[in-house]
């Protein structure tokens, strides 16, 4: 990039100002109040002061800078850029968001559009103010850190370049990244973190877990005693079922035996009543038939009774007897014996009486045989009945006695089996009693087993969740860990590559800056550097030299990070030098100017040097052949 | 003396579980869940079974809110008279507060197994039922004794929550061989514990199978879940398997290299879920994995899970690569290109996976996103 043409407008004590610089060395002499900053703070403010990037300068500059006459603040610079011939123009305004900028492309007359946050010089440029500064300007003060010991963009570019080689690839940053994911895992300390607390957890877990399964192998055999007990406990309760049962039975079996105590009492009873009632009935039959028999007996005797002799033919025989006897005797002797024929009227009365006593007596002794008879069929009838009530009774009885021994039958068996159900119960006695206490313990050990934390399903999966987690972040931990390793491995190859560049090319220039007096330079890590003086055998400090050649070596090392830093742009950007050769002596400031011409025109790199020493003025116009010179003093403002 | 009898094989239905993981979902799942419950006992009854069993883990904790307790067992009660058996797991133990050890709590028609193994005869329904249930959270004996059952005309069905090992291998719950199964003599052991269905297999003249588990809680157990319905018979049993699940776990890997921008990735995205979880993938919880290289800054799985928002639930995980500038890595003068030169260089010391991941992790880095 070169730049073509300055224009300022209005800037500061600028009016109307244009420079147009050369390709090689130009040198731009001023006195201290003749304009130098102001154009550099224009070309700063023109390239960088879109956005308030550089505060102090986008504030103070617009302050600083703007015209007292109330004009406005304003500008352009023309510049090649890629073979491009670019106008950048710019209306100041109060805040950079009123800036008025028009860029365009001089060949094709196209605008180039910015975007909103873009500034023109990180455009073209490809850095930011602070690189811009760091690299293309090179101020007074040597050294190379930072004006607030912050990385700024050159260093950032610098680190990335030497170390990625890819300026957008800040080594630096991807390791903080890193190194941050890294931390996120486990912290900086070790004590905290996603892998850390991951692994925590795990670990609390296990012990759940641990703690867990022993309670279980502990309470193991109470496990299986509780089993055995749970067993059992359905055995003896099936069995009380059946105990229950057999009480049942039992008390139903009392009520029986009761029952059939009642129906022996009863049969009992009525046996005896019958008995009583049997005996009182033979009794009466007995009376009745005595009685009958008697009458009977009575009867018979009274129809036997009065029984005569019938003695009608007797009395007949005894008339003809006597007839005959009276007759015979009459005949006989005298005929008084028919007196005796007297006796056959009194026999014959008497026999009347007699028969008629006699029919009397038949009759009644018919009447009484009769009666006998009926007395007789009465007895036999009687004897009957009592035969049959005799044979009925026998089958009452014997029914009743039947029934009285089943019922006792029916109760001795009631009884034997209530006796023998009472027996057998009396072993099972107590059965409720130990089925309780039973039932006590079985709670009592499932109170026991009931495991104190939660339940282990749960702490199972937790934890299987937890070390697949655990195990994600490990790999990862790893993984972040072995990519820093590498990363500062591949990190210190690249930087081991350009280490020597830079070496080399500093002790180039510092070379070519004093004349071949120091042979070496050693640029460390930190971009500190040491020199090596030709003769020497060690390397001196920064320190240690003169500040005269302490500025040629900073000089040196800007010069070559410059031309590292702009080589990948692969395109040359301008070099603008704020007085770098204050310090230095006649000598050196003849070297270096012869330094800086030959500087620019082979590397075909321009070259601004502002100065306000008129010496190195005329020492330029003396030693060098391909500059430009500007004199703002003389150039009116 | 009975054919065969028709069974509703269930298991670990783990009602009670928190679906954590699914966010501002979890409430939504939770009653899915129990909606998946009420359809298996519903099923039931459309399948005029004569018995449902459930082989443990129908609760996921030893104890569960209550209103879920009340909520199956009034469920159960409604089946009555059809008979309901379950059976105690590793995660719903029959510890001290276990509802299932509650007194006057069942309904009669539900027999519950909560300890070592027994037997109980159904006659009116032809099935003799010989359970075991956990006790505790582990059960390192088998639960499965041996036993003789009688030759009758009843069915001998098995309800175990269990885990089938090899000979002289255990386990922490209720191991269980082959050959054990196959001297049980039973004629269908119904099994739970393990949430991957496993078809029917046999055993002598035992007919054994894990049903699987009725609704998918975490990514693993993916696809449809369901119920068996068997006819057991003494000759034999027929096993068909019914989806019961409300929705479906998915998990697919999706390649993203080439395609620009989250909106071309989401489309291609939902061309492959279509194909593969099928055209109600909407309804699905699914799980993509993004592989491949993706242009820094370009892939956002936030901006891909917005385009998908119609998806029920959705996970996105980002294990995609940087994109590799090829000519940048030849040209090998670059931090980046010596950094991966270098890093596959330890491929030898260092596993491949770690190499990989480092790479990624870098790469991320370079790009200023990795945190």
């Amino acid at each position: 990039m070169r730049i073509l043409k300055i224009e300022i407008n209005n800037f500061g004590k600028l009016n109307n100002f244009v420079l147009e610089p050369g390709s090689g060395l130009n040198l731009i002499y001023g006195r201290n109040e003749d304009g130098k900053s102001t154009i550099m703070a224009f070309i700063r403010m023109m390239f960088y002061g879109n956005v308030g990037s550089a505060k102090e300068l986008g504030a103070n500059a617009r302050k600083k800078y703007r015209p007292w006459n109330g004009s406005s603040m304003g500008g352009a610079i023309e510049f090649l850029h890629g073979g491009k011939r670019y106008r950048l123009q710019k209306r100041f305004g109060q805040t950079a968001g009123r800036d008025e900028v028009h860029l365009f492309n001089m060949d094709t007359g196209e605008p180039v559009a910015l975007r909103s946050d873009e500034e023109a010089g990180m455009h073209f440029f490809g850095m930011t103010l602070d690189g811009f500064e760091r690299s293309m300007f090179i101020g007074r003060s040597g050294g190379f850190e930072s004006r607030d010991g912050k990385a700024d963009g050159i260093t950032e570019r610098l680190v990335n370049l030497t170390t990625s080689n890819d300026e957008n690839v800040s080594m630096k940053q991807t390791l903080e990244d890193l190194n941050k994911a890294l931390e996120q895992l486990v912290s900086k300390r070790g004590n905290a973190g996603l892998l850390v607390e991951t692994r925590e957890r795990a670990t609390e877990l296990d012990r759940e877990l641990r703690e867990a399964k022993a309670e279980e192998s502990a309470k193991r055999a109470t496990r299986d005693e509780l089993e055995t007990l749970l067993t059992l406990q359905a055995t003896e309760k099936e069995r009380l079922e059946k105990v229950r049962e057999r009480r049942k039975e039992a008390d139903r079996l009392a009520k029986e035996t009761e029952e059939k105590r009642e129906k022996l009492n009863l049969a009992e009873r009525r046996n005896a009543l019958f008995e009583a009632e049997k005996q009182k009935r033979e009794e009466v039959s007995a009376v009745k038939i005595q009685q009958t028999e008697e009458k009977m007996n009575q009867a018979r005797e009274a129809s036997e009774s009065g029984k005569e002799l019938n003695l009608i033919p007797v009395f007949a025989g005894f008339c003809v007897l006597t007839a005959c006897a009276a007759i015979a005797l009459a005949v006989v002797f005298k005929p008084v014996f028919l007196l005796l024929l007297l006796a056959i009227p009194v026999f014959l009365l008497g026999e009347m009486s007699a028969v008629s006593r006699r029919r009397r007596m038949r009759i009644y002794r018919e009447a009484a045989l009769a009666r006998a008879g009926k007395l007789e069929e009465e007895l036999e009838d009687l004897l009957e009945a009592v035969g049959r009530q005799g044979e009925e009774d026998e089958k009452n009885k014997k029914r009743l006695e039947a029934e009285e021994k089943d019922a006792a039958d029916q109760l001795k068996r009631t009884e034997t089996r209530r006796s023998e159900l009472i027996k057998q119960l009396s072993s099972d006695d107590g059965l409720e009693d130990s089925i309780i206490e039973r039932e006590q313990k079985i709670s009592e050990i499932r109170a026991f087993l009931r495991p104190e934390g939660r339940a282990l399903s749960e702490i199972i999966d937790e934890r299987s969740e937890v070390l697949e987690q655990l195990a994600g972040y490990e790999e990862r931990y790893e993984a972040l860990k072995l990519a820093i390793e590498v990363m500062e491995e591949a990190g210190e190859e690249l930087r081991k590559n350009f280490g020597p560049r830079l070496n080399t090319r500093t002790a180039e220039i510092f070379s070519g800056l004093t004349g071949g007096k120091y042979s070496n330079v050693n640029v460390s890590k930190n971009f500190g550097v040491r020199v090596l003086e030709e003769g020497d055998s060690f390397y001196h400090e920064g320190g240690y030299l003169s500040n005269g050649t302490n500025d040629q070596v900073y000089f040196a090392l800007r010069l070559a990070i410059a031309e590292i830093l702009t080589e990948a742009e692969k395109e040359m950007l301008p070099l603008l030098l704020d007085d770098i050769f204050e310090q230095y002596d006649d000598e050196r400031t003849a070297k270096g100017l012869r330094f800086l011409d030959a500087y620019s025109s082979e590397r075909g790199g321009q070259v601004i040097l502002f100065t306000c020493h008129r010496h190195v003025l005329e020492m330029a116009e003396k030693v060098t052949e391909h500059s430009g010179f500007f004199d703002l003093s003389s150039s009116g403002t | 003396m009975t054919d065969s009898v028709r069974i509703l094989h269930c298991a670990d239905l783990h009602l009670g579980a928190a679906h954590i993981s699914l966010g501002a979902r979890s409430r939504t799942r939770r009653t899915e869940f129990r909606n998946t419950f009420h359809r298996i006992t519903e099923l039931a009854k459309k399948e005029e079974v004569n018995l449902l069993l459930v082989a443990g883990d129908l609760f996921d904790l030893p104890v569960v809110p209550e209103d879920i307790c009340v909520e199956v067992r009034d469920a159960f009660a409604a089946l009555s008279p059809l008979r309901v058996a379950l059976c105690s797991g590793n995660h719903d133990p029959a510890v001290s507060d276990s509802v299932y050890l509650r007194e006057d709590f069942w309904p009669d028609n539900v027999t519950i197994f909560s300890s070592g193994m027994r037997v109980e005869e159904f006659p009116e329904i032809g099935i003799r039922l010989v359970g075991a249930g956990f006790t505790g959270a582990y059960s390192p004996h088998t639960q499965l004794r041996r036993m003789v059952l009688p030759e009758d005309g009843l069915i001998n069905i098995g309800l175990m929550h269990g885990t089938i090992v090899s000979e002289g291998q255990g386990s922490d719950h209720n191991p269980i061989t082959i050959r054990q199964i196959e001297n049980s003599g039973l004629d269908y052991l119904a099994l739970g514990h393990i949430h991957t269905r496993k078809a029917p297999a046999r055993a002598g003249k035992t007919t054994y199978a894990y049903s699987g588990c009725t609704e998918g809680r975490k990514f693993g157990e993916n696809g449809q879940k369901g119920v068996y319905i068997a006819d057991v018979s003494h000759n034999g049993c027929d096993v068909r398997f019914v989806p019961v699940c409300e929705r479906r776990l998915e998990y697919e890997e999706f390649d993203i290299t080439g395609l620009n921008g989250n909106g071309e990735i989401a489309e291609e995205l939902r061309e492959l879920l279509t194909k593969t979880v099928g055209p109600d993938y909407r309804e699905q919880i699914i799980r993509v994995t993004l592989t491949g290289e993706a242009e820094s800054g370009v892939l956002s799985t936030e901006a891909v899970e917005v385009l998908l928002s119609d998806i029920w639930f959705l996970d996105l995980i980002d294990d995609t690569t940087p994109v590799i500038d090829r000519n940048e890595l030849e040209m090998g003068n670059t931090l980046k290109a010596l950094f991966i030169k270098k890093l596959e260089e330890r491929a030898g010391e260092v596993p491949e996976k770690r190499i990989e991941l480092a790479k990624k992790l870098c790469l991320k880095a370079f790009a200023g996103k990795l945190l």
